[in-house]
């Protein structure tokens, strides 16, 4: 065999798998974003079986483009998955310049940092919108209410009560209403994915050159500087891949978004495919067919910006 | 030297008080989830029993007498498992020969490789529903692995290209030379001058399989499920048990928490995507 | 690790995976698919008994309602064979019935239909067939705390006004020590919010569609609904109210929270508060009624190789057998009885003494009308028995929700849910 063979015949297996496991769902996506497809119908049931005399050229996908929440999906995926990115690159950097120099009991807070990130998505999400941001019930709740009766009890106070009768009641923030339900998401999902940017940083940070570093202090360069001409610039590559796997990651979220508020207010396209695919298999695949346009589009943005720094 | 000084002092004192804020703040919901799982669900709502209560082993006891969490738990562990190894077994070979043989076409391939991790899911669920059906696969330990694998493989195909290619292209040369062949210089060469690289990536892939969701919850009914559907099948239940909901919740992340303990060493160590210079 | 046993690992995978394969084989089990709601889980304990009598063996899916549905519909839409009994609700019923996906359901003489009660059975059959099985049944009802009514000298009675219900809720609503005076639901989904919306604005004369099935939620009666809703529930209800559904308002009430709470009759069998008093729902003066009706049902899907042993399963589980069993249960007794199904149950002085709301659940069900009539084309108090309407519903819960955050006036979100039924229904052919 000739060397030129033997490597792509080791790429084989994997391009092969991947190939089968993409065009196979994706060609009867297509195919169904083409007809009419629904999976119950008790006026029309010949649409109940996918057939080509069912066929209905872009009329799905006018459907789903006038449909109330497309634009809405189309922009909080982004806003979510922006929001996100911001959040975890910002707390991420600052926690592994903070963490990365040895102090008492280093290992034991990396320990603690890194927990959440081993969480599953549904018990992140049951856990933080129940038992921590519940208006009533949950930490947020009770935590309100303590405050507020504090309040009360200073009101009350002789001398210090006129000043302090000036101040309001704290009212909780419901975090699944309509305006709050993606702030929600944000919150929950940063929660869980800061310590995957942070153990990257700080994996990062161990490799940089302490050399170079001491010259820099010995040349007077205050910590500021220090940060913002040596190590922002060693954690460019770092902070590319943390973007490019968690922008992977995020554009599919499922379990949070419906656990926080079912759509209400906050909703991306994969959500809005599971709307449709309660009955209308057309519409759904239509939808998928926009999320993997929309994919596609972020991931050439994603290589324009970064891609190189990854391949260098 | 004023400022030298100071960092200093930011460091002894500051930096330790600081970093242990943090990390109790991130580390705080799960020990709250943890502790609630000791309450009873009636006591779980009242401030009063807010930090001082009566632990109580109910919710556990409950768990795996309604449910059989042993047979989630163990196909948890076989199905990332396998999964895991599968993976390797497929992305090493292709890692290599991207890293030592690149050709114009690589950066593309690993770029669509990549991309299809973003098709979604649920516009797929019906086809794929209907495939594994009439493969005979569904809910099979089989599917759950495949299915697992392949949305891991663009990643970990990824993690290993980056890995590889940072090893001197003259060590595998050297290689030749003496007249290893392809499978020695991978067993032989790469596999352990690499090998932080790849523990990490399996450890990673691992921690992905184990918290999957969408597949492992739909293409099963009993003999494959996981414990993601354990947490489907509690996570509103009739009344909002909070008692009863951490413990089910404990008891499915309990396991890859302190996998992720153990070896986070590893992780931190191997998390560099090639970056070591 | 050698590449050698990644390799030795792979082939015992396919071995792993051939053995779990052949385990599927094994004959007289059933797969049971149930909501993880109290009666169910019990279930599993009362069934087995049957497992020692009979030698089926069952295996239980438990899991969240809206997964189960999609795991259900799934499974029956791609030809079944995944479960052998589903658990389904009063809305999927006939449909599933007349589209040929759930088995008819007959049973011998001693199973003794006539004692089932009429609205659920009707519920649950298409045609004249009965296509689902009742495992427990709900209607809704007030409950409300008598303590804080009588201190605050305000009564509620049966179907009583609106106009009532809300002066009640303002006497007793005391946010500074946790009381709420309305405790609704209003997170969006159509078995959640919409359920209760639905039966308020049945009762202010609206309904889903006309007779040509087009949607009528731009009618003055929607509006007037859902403009008391938002002004009820966004001043007396609890905070965070747009989250919440049964579950949430059930941990409330428990709590001591809850002043007043309208929901289904259920909810009645778990509270543990003191001086809780029944009332049939408020009416403002409408025919169809005004409270929901819904059953949690078995039914066999087509696709079953098991569904003689299926039937015979339902047929114990839906039983007055079924229900002594889980009366003498050393575990349960007869305050964890399923009820709302036959008439039968209520006659038990021992479960008349244990439950205070059997009377008022009785009535609730009883009075419940989901035929359709003149005033509404469909089949369904609180939905419409249409395989469209799970989309619709879930399309106007969320606006609903939005109205009721305050995102949007309640005019603005009525006319958006307006807009998206009516493009869902002609989508659909209507």
């Amino acid at each position: 065999m000739s060397d030129r063979k033997i490597p792509r015949l080791l790429q084989t297996p994997a391009v092969v798998l991947l190939l089968i496991w993409m065009l196979i769902p994706l060609g009867m996506t297509l195919y169904f974003s083409f007809i009419r497809y629904v999976l119950n119908n008790l006026r029309r049931p010949e649409w109940t079986t996918p057939s080509l005399s069912n066929w209905r050229g872009f009329g799905n996908y006018e459907f789903v483009l006038n449909s109330k929440d497309f634009l809405l999906a189309i922009q909080n995926s982004l806003f979510i998955v922006g929001s996100i990115l911001f959040l975890t690159v910002i707390l991420g950097v600052l926690i592994a310049v903070l963490i990365n120099k040895a102090f008492p009991g280093q290992g034991i807070v990396r320990v603690l940092l890194i927990s959440p990130f081993f969480v599953m998505p549904a018990v992140n999400a049951v856990l933080w919108i129940n038992m921590i941001l519940d208006p009533v019930l949950g930490l947020q709740g009770l935590a309100v209410d303590a405050i507020n009766s504090v309040i009360d009890g200073l009101q009350a106070a002789p001398l210090v009560g006129g000043f302090f009768s000036l101040w309001p009641d704290f009212q909780p923030i419901s975090f699944r209403a309509t305006q709050t339900s993606a702030l929600a998401v944000i919150i929950m999902v940063t929660w869980q994915w800061t310590p995957f940017a942070v153990l990257i940083f700080m994996t990062s940070l161990q490799s940089e050159d302490q050399q170079q570093k001491e010259a820099a202090i010995l040349d007077g360069a205050g910590a500021w500087s220090q940060f913002r001409f040596l190590t922002l610039p060693h954690l460019a590559r770092p902070i590319a891949i943390v973007v490019m796997i968690q922008a992977i990651f995020h554009l599919s979220l499922y379990a949070e978004i419906e656990i926080v508020s079912r759509g209400n207010g906050n909703k991306n396209l994969p959500y809005l495919i599971g709307e449709f695919a309660n009955n209308n298999i057309g519409a759904a695949s239509a939808t998928g067919i926009f999320a993997v346009i929309l994919a596609n589009i972020v991931a050439i943005f994603l290589l324009r910006m970064i891609g190189k720094t990854l391949m260098e | 030297m004023a400022i030298v000084a100071h960092t200093s002092r930011f460091g002894k004192i500051s930096r330790p008080i600081l970093a242990w804020a943090v990390g109790l703040l991130f580390f705080f919901p799960i020990f709250w989830m943890v502790l609630t799982s000791f309450k009873t669900d009636a006591d779980a709502v009242k401030p009063e029993f807010l930090i001082f209560f009566t632990p109580t082993l109910e919710n556990y006891l409950n768990m795996t007498e309604n449910y059989d969490y042993w047979r989630f738990a163990q196909n948890s562990v076989i199905t990332s498992v396998f999964a895991t190894l599968f993976t390797l077994a497929v992305g090493i070979p292709c890692a290599y020969a991207m890293a030592f043989n690149p050709s114009r076409g690589t950066k593309d391939i690993l770029m669509w490789m990549l991309s299809t991790k973003m098709l979604p899911a649920a516009a797929v669920l019906y086809p794929m529903t209907f495939l594994t059906k009439s493969l005979g696969l569904f809910d099979t330990h089989f599917m759950i692995i495949l299915v697992l694998s392949l949305i891991n493989l663009p990643i970990v195909v990824w993690m290993l290209f980056t890995y590889f290619k940072e090893i001197p292209k003259d060590i595998i040369e050297a290689g030749k030379m003496d007249g290893v062949n392809t499978w020695g210089e991978v067993t032989e060469i790469l596999i352990p001058l690499a090998w932080g690289g790849i523990a990490s990536t399996a450890l990673l892939c691992f921690i992905f399989c184990w918290n999957e969701a969408y597949w492992t919850v739909r293409l099963t009914t009993t003999e494959a499920a996981t414990l993601s559907k354990l947490i489907e099948g509690n996570r509103a239940p009739e009344g909002l048990f909070f008692g009863r909901l951490s413990a089910v919740s404990t008891a499915a992340v309990g396991p890859i928490v302190v996998l992720g303990w153990f070896c986070q060493k590893q992780l931190v160590q191997g998390l560099t995507f090639g970056a070591v210079k | 690790m050698s590449l050698k046993s990644i390799l030795s690992a792979a082939t015992a995978m396919s071995l792993v995976a051939a053995g779990g394969a052949m385990a599927d084989g094994h004959s007289k089990s059933l797969t049971i698919a149930i909501v993880n709601n109290g009666h169910m889980i019990n279930m599993q304990k009362v069934a087995e008994a049957y497992t020692e009598e009979t030698g089926v063996q069952l295996e239980w899916v438990s899991l969240e309602e809206g997964v189960l549905r999609e795991q259900v519909t799934s499974d029956t839409a791609t030809g079944g064979g995944q479960y052998d009994v589903i658990n389904i609700g009063m809305q999927e019923a006939p449909i599933w019935g007349q589209a040929g996906w759930i088995e008819p359901l007959e049973f011998g003489a001693g199973y003794d239909m006539d004692d089932m009660l009429p609205a659920i059975r009707n519920g649950l059959s298409a045609d004249g067939t009965l296509y689902a099985a009742p495992f427990y049944g709900e209607s809704s009802m007030v409950m409300y705390r008598k303590d804080l009514t009588d201190a605050a000298g305000v009564t509620i009675s049966d179907n009583d006004s609106w106009d009532n219900i809300k002066a009640a809720a303002a006497a007793i609503h005391d946010p500074d020590n946790g009381v709420y005076g309305a405790c609704l639901r209003g997170k969006p989904g159509w078995g959640d919010n919409m359920a209760f919306i639905t039966t308020m604005v049945n009762s202010f004369g609206g309904a889903w569609f006309d007779a040509d099935f087009k949607p009528t939620l731009d009618s003055d009666e929607w509006n007037a609904a859902i403009n008391f809703y938002v002004d009820l529930l966004g001043t007396y209800g609890p905070p965070g109210s747009e989250g919440n559904s049964f579950n949430e308002i059930l941990a409330l009430y428990n709590e001591g929270k809850c002043g007043m709470w309208i929901d289904a009759t259920i909810a009645a069998s778990f509270l543990d508060v003191e001086g809780v008093a029944y009332a049939q729902s408020p009416n403002a003066g409408n025919p169809v009624g005004a409270n929901w009706l819904w059953a949690w049902a078995m039914a066999v899907p087509a696709g079953t190789e098991n569904a003689a042993e299926a039937k015979a399963f339902i047929e114990w589980a839906t039983s007055k057998d079924y229900i002594k069993a889980v009366a003498d249960h050393p575990e349960f007794g007869w305050g964890s009885v399923p009820t709302g199904t036959r008439a039968s149950t209520y006659a038990y002085p021992e479960f008349q003494e244990v439950a205070g709301f059997a009377a008022a659940e009785l009535a609730a069900i009883e009075s419940a009308a989901p035929e359709a009539t003149d005033l509404k084309p469909y089949v369904g108090v609180q939905f419409a028995a249409i395989p469209e309407f799970p989309e619709v519903g879930s399309a106007v819960a969320q606006e609903m929700a939005a109205a009721l955050s305050g995102a949007k006036s309640v005019e603005d979100a009525l006319a958006a849910a307006q807009d998206a039924a009516v493009s869902i229904m002609e989508e659909a052919g209507y």
